[in-house]
């Protein structure tokens, strides 16, 4: 369901660049940019009254879960100091645009990636909540 | 295999184990409420969990249901961002205890105090995201 809302969203897009570096690995400020520009269409989405309103609320949804995921790259950036990155996620952005124009697909699989990693990473952590003696 | 070629052998292989970023990066400065990280992400999963019933209380109205279920997905973001430094924190595997002895004490709190430990995590995991996002952002020229 996730995929299919974020691969709809993509869809919506429309933007130019060249298309760069479509395989590359994605890093911190690679998933922050990707889940921004999500959720930014995600937001755009679930105001759209011509859209149902079951429709809407899924992309609510979705949303919610985009600004979980955010909320964890933001945390792996900040351990890392304070350096200016504007240009890194400048580039990320572009790379985006690129891919929601000409390359949806990767675009879609690298952001699922991006919140694969992040439920990964919370379920290490939530279970080290666990009891160990159960 | 002789001595040094293992030796070499380990340190490439440690090099690259299995995050390197996560033991150099681990978070030193922490939240002001008992438990730090991981009292904060304790408070923002109990939040979490009474602004979801909250959100499906079919008892109250469909703004408050709606104001509940934003908050959450607020909490939630929070939750995240403390989840994430906890797992900066190498080598901790085993929390339970710590966290249940945490969210105990949270428990006996009154409401009011309740609300100033999660603003204070809050304001600690805001403010961070905050600068974050500022170093992400194009500087204007002067």
């Amino acid at each position: 369901m996730l995929r299919h809302t974020i691969a709809a969203l993509a869809l919506v897009s429309l933007a130019s660049p060249s298309l760069a570096a479509a395989a590359a690995p994605v890093d911190d400020i690679g998933c922050t940019a990707r889940l921004i520009w999500f959720i930014n269409k995600g937001r755009e989405s679930a105001k759209d009254t011509s859209k149902t309103e079951e429709a809407r609320a899924r992309t609510y949804g979705f949303v919610e879960q985009m600004r979980g995921a955010l909320g964890y790259y933001e945390a792996r950036i900040d351990a890392t100091g304070k350096a200016d990155r504007s240009q890194a996620f400048s580039a990320a952005f572009t790379e985006i645009s690129a891919l929601a124009d000409k390359d949806h697909e990767t675009l879609v699989d690298q952001t699922m990636t991006c919140v694969s990693q992040y439920e990964v990473a919370e379920k290490r952590v939530m279970d080290s909540f666990k009891s160990k003696k159960d | 295999m002789n001595k040094p070629a293992i030796a070499a052998t380990l340190a490439v292989l440690l090099s690259i184990s299995p995050s390197p970023a996560i033991a150099q990066n681990a978070p030193t400065e922490t939240p002001a409420v008992s438990g730090g990280d991981l009292g904060c992400a304790v408070r923002f999963m109990f939040m979490g969990m009474t602004l979801d019933k909250a959100a499906q209380d079919t008892t109250k109205s469909e703004s408050a249901r709606t104001e509940a279920r934003i908050a959450a997905a607020d909490a939630r973001r929070d939750q995240a961002y403390f989840l994430a430094r906890l797992e900066l924190t190498p080598t901790k595997t085993d929390r339970a205890e710590e966290g249940l002895a945490i969210f105990s004490g949270f428990l006996k709190l009154s409401t009011d105090e309740m609300i100033k430990e999660i603003d204070l995590c809050r304001d600690f995991s805001r403010q961070h995201q905050a600068q974050v996002l500022q170093t992400l952002k194009k500087k204007e020229a002067k």
